[in-house]
């Protein structure tokens, strides 16, 4: 057994200028359509929370550490953020990457602070019973 | 006319965060030791589909193709963005 650890740190305002920027492009690109149902419509409250999905999603890319095959932003879906504990989905790719390492759970958990959210990814790897042999 | 290295530049500046000139920067530097974050990558990608009138496909959306202005403009190169195309 060994363990995988992610972090990740995004700042909102580099949301909030990408929603400015880029719009409902920006959102396509890396969010599901599950995610973005519980995004709030007030462009300052959605740019914190698209922050907190991104940073969940990048802390969870760290532990999956892809190196040939990357999966989509797409392939990681956060729920449930609401109580900083939020749960993990895995398909396409990930899951793949989660699969060949013996990874069946990845904990999150979720900070926020005026300025940026932060995100922390742990899992064990199971590497006897990983799809890897 | 802007050459395509100009513009990969440009929307590095504009975009990118770094923490050093892009204009400075040699060809194949590594852009995520240059202060590229992951977050950041996406804006220089949507930006540069602005730039060319294009869609990148979700198999070029990977590290590697935004590793330097070199594997950007490969990338590009794939896509049939060419200097004076």
């Amino acid at each position: 057994m060994s363990h995988a650890i992610g972090i990740d740190l995004q700042p909102f305002d580099e949301v909030e200028e990408s929603l400015r920027l880029f719009g409902e492009r920006y959102t396509r690109r890396l969010y599901t359509n599950a995610e973005l149902r519980d995004v709030s419509g007030d462009p300052h409250l959605a740019a914190r929370q698209l922050a907190t999905l991104f940073a969940a999603k990048e802390a969870v890319m760290k532990v999956l550490t892809p190196s040939s095959e990357i999966p989509s932003w797409l392939d990681i879906e956060v729920r449930q953020v609401k109580d900083c504990s939020p749960s993990i989905s895995l398909s396409g790719v990930a899951a793949r990457l989660a699969h060949r390492q013996g990874i069946t759970d990845i904990a999150v958990r979720l900070g926020v602070d005026r300025q940026c959210a932060t995100a922390t990814a742990f899992a064990n790897k199971d590497t006897e019973g990983s799809g890897s042999r | 006319m802007t050459t395509v290295d100009e513009t990969i530049r440009s929307v590095l500046k504009a975009h990118g965060r770094l923490a050093v000139d892009p204009e400075t920067l040699g060809e194949t530097v590594d852009l995520y030791t240059s202060g590229l974050s992951s977050h950041s990558s996406v804006n220089v990608m949507l930006a540069l589909e602005n730039e060319f009138d294009l869609e990148f496909p979700d198999e070029m959306l990977t590290k590697a193709t935004f590793q330097s202005i070199s594997s950007v403009r490969e990338a590009l190169e794939k896509m049939g963005v060419h200097d004076g195309a």
